[in-house]
């Protein structure tokens, strides 16, 4: 039992660090909470619903699709809205009113198009086999979503160590100012980052009827704040310190489903709560952002 | 005093309409949700208007007061006026406690009072506490069902919270608390006892909440958690307050008529076309008018109430 | 400590993460007396402010005001204890009007000041009291700034860098008037880039490098001093 809620803790925090570092990525380019994050997931995820109701569709490929139909998404997003905001007051509040209203435009959509009802997946069209990890068994499709999970966060890593775009990233990140002055084009760095966010959040959302269950239009509010806990447990602002509060909130959310079932729907909530007063920043705020 | 006879007749006005309101049109419900939405938008702008707190999770205050008047009413059998006192009391003590998310500052405030007010729906819905609150199953109050009683209690509490909004709208207290929204460090070099003033402001929209929320309890006498925590609540009463504008007493007024009355134009039978509309309407005040309406006519001269 | 001083600062220090702002400042302000605190940037002036106005708490280190600890005093508390300043970018309170803005000021500290118009006038605001300040320019912000001070009535007023941006009118307008100050008996602390104003003003300035003091005395003996030129070297001259 200790074994299990541990391994299937580790991979389900693999998943959900997918689905948080999407807003982190946006967080910390823009310094904006991205609240419409969860429906994007939503989007993800009635996307591979439909693709694999009409078509067929495996989710993986669906997954290639939507990421690449998402950052074209984001960045018009960018260039829409987000030049406008940063002239304006206050940009982070009203960045945070103009994100909600984005959010509610979003899920009205969805039920009008969708319907206000719960759908789900066949829990075998990513395999229905049983895999063994350390004498444990766990159900096939996990295995592969924390896998593909693992695979887009090195990528996002190569990504922002190795590429030049996503070096500039991080010098965005960590110096607006001083990148801007270097020469660096903060607004074509900032769609990008935009662009993926949204990108990682809509593959989240693929692989959401495996993992969370079954799918509505309005899920995404629910997943916003849960990827919001994720990333302050983790790390603001920095995309790899997600993984960090990604394992947490899988692992805690295991033991409170095998031994508290009745509580688990406070984890995200309470540990958002608690990690907010005490450290804002995140665990493992400072010591990041200083190396 | 010219500023008193504005603020007075705008209060008179909106209290007349409500409290006739039933003869004119006779859906008693809708002008019964009036009043909450009106109170709740009013307890938002006491707190983001004046001091640019913006809590998503206001409706945990509302929802605190609807259990805990509740449960005064059948587990302590008190009067339901008693009972909504001591609903409001509970959520300013709720308030209390909570009162270190002010620390955080803007997007970390409004997510952090969105946590805490799930916090208290996972709580207070959980079937572990079913012989404390029922749990999921939610309230019954029929035995003190009394909709004309409940209704002029809540058209009480609706003028109280819009006189506390006429008084900060001209106090100095009122400008104080919009000093510390323009910015905290100045305003504590002019003074003023930032920390205090914030806590004030944010204790005062607490028992409002708790305060409508009993009486809403009261009102309708049987409800369920998701009731009385729906985020829906907190999402209307800061469209309400946005759409007229803050640190006024006029704009989350207009603001409930205008969107409330086309919620119940097209809203109730269809949610989500109502629900894309004040989306759009978000979208577009942030871009191009983020003060509200009433910054309209304040530009033009006007000086708004 | 001598009853005459104003405010003392001794050996104060103040660090961030591993970054040390202020490295054992020590010295005191005189009553009616302009000090002038000069030094190139990044060498903790603004952090000096900061620590006396009640913004930053110095790690170690005492600071008194009026012969009173003002070490955990917080930034409202001193404004009613008399103390008050200005900032390097300006702070009114945007969205309400100059009247207001005084107002605010006036309400809250109920120490004898001068009246709301004789500040206007004062500042070279009277004609636009019932303007936003947000609409005000960067100066007219500044002086906004200065009078919001004013009308708590202080007896020490920290300036800072008020006269960056000015023209030179404004400047000699500015110097006259904060000379007026210090007739009435308020003392001050004037950080600021430029020399001349630094010179019309003060007897006697502080050079400060890297966090430290490694001057003390008036600006003509500060520009022949070996420490303070080949500090100044790499920021530009006095």
């Amino acid at each position: 039992m200790v074994a299990y809620t541990i391994l299937s803790g580790l991979l389900f925090g693999l998943y959900f660090s997918l689905m948080a570092i999407g807003l982190n990525l946006i967080f910390g380019v823009m310094r904006m909470v991205n609240l419409a994050h969860g429906d994007f997931i939503m989007l993800g995820a009635f996307a591979a619903f439909f693709a694999y109701t009409l078509w067929n569709m495996n989710p993986l490929v669906t997954m290639l699709v939507v990421f690449f139909l998402f950052i074209i998404l984001g960045g018009a997003l960018y260039y829409l809205v987000v030049p406008r905001l940063l002239r304006a007051h206050d940009p982070e509040m009203l960045s945070l009113i103009l994100f909600f209203g984005l959010s509610q435009i979003i899920q009205a959509l969805a039920v009008i198009a969708f319907g206000n009802n719960q759908r789900s997946i066949d829990y075998t069209a990513l395999g229905s086999g049983t895999v063994y990890l350390f004498g444990q068994g766990f159900e096939e499709s996990w295995v592969v979503v924390a896998s593909v999970s693992l695979l887009a966060i090195i990528l996002v890593s190569i990504y922002l160590y190795v590429t030049k775009l996503g070096v500039a990233t991080r010098a965005v990140m960590s110096h607006r100012e001083e990148a801007a002055s270097a020469g660096i084009s903060v607004h074509r760095v900032s769609a990008y980052a935009m662009g993926i966010g949204l990108a990682l959040a809509a593959i989240a959302g693929v692989f959401s009827p495996f993992m969370i269950g079954s799918i509505d239009p309005t899920m995404g509010t629910d997943l916003t704040t849960t990827s919001f806990a994720i990333i302050i447990i983790g790390s603001l602002g920095n995309p790899i310190g997600t993984i960090v509060g990604g394992m947490i909130y899988g692992l805690s959310l295991m033991y409170m489903e095998s031994y508290q079932p009745s509580w688990s729907s406070l984890v995200p909530y309470l540990l958002l709560f608690i990690i907010l007063l005490l450290k804002p920043s995140g665990l493992l705020g400072r010591r990041m952002r200083n190396a | 005093m010219r500023n008193k006879l504005k603020a007075g007749s705008v209060l008179l006005v909106t209290l007349l309409l409500f409290a006739v309101g039933t003869h004119i049109y006779s859906n008693e419900n809708m002008w019964f949700q009036g009043m909450v939405y009106l109170a709740l938008a009013q307890g938002i702008n006491i707190l983001y208007g004046f001091t640019g707190y913006l809590p998503f999770g206001y409706v945990g205050f509302f929802g605190t007061g609807a259990y805990a008047a509740s449960l005064y009413m059948t587990d302590f059998h008190t009067q339901p006026i008693v009972a909504i006192l001591g609903g409001g009391a509970t959520a300013l003590i709720v308030g209390l406690l909570l009162s270190p998310l002010l620390r955080l500052s803007g997007a970390y405030f409004s997510i952090g009072s969105l946590a805490a007010s799930q916090m208290i729906y996972y709580t207070v819905s959980n079937p572990a506490l079913q012989a404390v609150t029922n749990g999921p199953y939610g309230m019954n109050l029929e035995a003190f069902y009394n909709p004309t009683a409940s209704y002029a209690v809540m058209l009480v509490i609706l003028a109280l919270t819009l006189f506390t909004t006429a008084y900060l709208r001209y106090s100095r207290t009122g400008l104080a608390l919009r000093a510390t929204r323009e910015d905290a460090v100045s305003a504590a070099m002019a003074g003023i006892p930032v920390v205090r003033m914030r806590i004030m402001a944010w204790l005062l929209s607490a028992l409002i909440a708790g305060l409508v929320g009993g009486t809403f309890a009261w009102h309708i006498s049987v409800f369920y958690p998701n009731t009385v925590f729906d985020l829906n609540v907190s999402i209307f009463a800061i469209v309400f307050t946005l759409f007229g504008g803050g640190a006024s007493l006029l704009g989350p007024i207009i603001g409930m008529f205008v969107l409330y009355g086309l919620y119940n134009w097209i809203g109730i039978s269809a949610p989500q076309y109502f629900q894309l509309i004040y989306g759009v309407l978000i979208v577009m005040l942030v871009l191009f008018l983020p003060n509200g309406i009433m910054s309209l006519f304040r530009k033009k001269g006007y000086d708004v109430p | 400590m001598s009853p005459d001083y104003v405010l003392s600062v001794v050996d104060v220090t103040k660090t961030f993460g591993s970054f040390t702002a202020l490295q054992g400042m020590s010295f005191h302000v005189k009553k009616g007396e302009i000090l002038g605190l000069v030094g190139p940037n990044g060498s903790g002036k603004t952090t000096c402010m900061n620590v006396i106005s009640g913004s930053y708490r110095a790690d170690r280190g005492s600071l008194h005001f009026m012969g009173k600890n003002i070490q955990r005093t917080p930034a409202s508390k001193l404004s009613h204890m008399g103390m008050n300043r200005t900032f390097q970018i300006p702070r009114p309170f945007k969205g309400l009007t100059v009247r207001e803005n005084l107002q605010i000021a006036a309400t809250f500290v109920r120490r004898e000041a001068m009246g709301l118009e004789e500040i206007a006038s004062f500042i070279g605001l009277e004609d636009s009291l019932d303007k936003e300040s947000g609409m005000l320019n960067s100066t007219q912000q500044k002086l906004l700034d200065l009078g919001r001070a004013l009308a708590t009535g202080p007896t020490l007023l920290l300036v800072d860098e008020l006269g960056a941006g000015m023209n030179p009118h404004e400047l000699d307008i500015t110097i006259e008037r904060l000379q007026r100050l210090a007739k009435q008996g308020i003392s001050m602390i004037v950080v600021e880039h430029l020399m001349s104003f630094v010179r019309q003003l003060t007897e006697r300035v502080i050079v400060m490098n890297a966090g430290k003091e490694i001057f003390e005395g008036t600006l003509d003996d500060a520009v022949r001093n070996e420490e303070v030129v080949r500090v100044y070297l790499g920021g530009g001259t006095p």
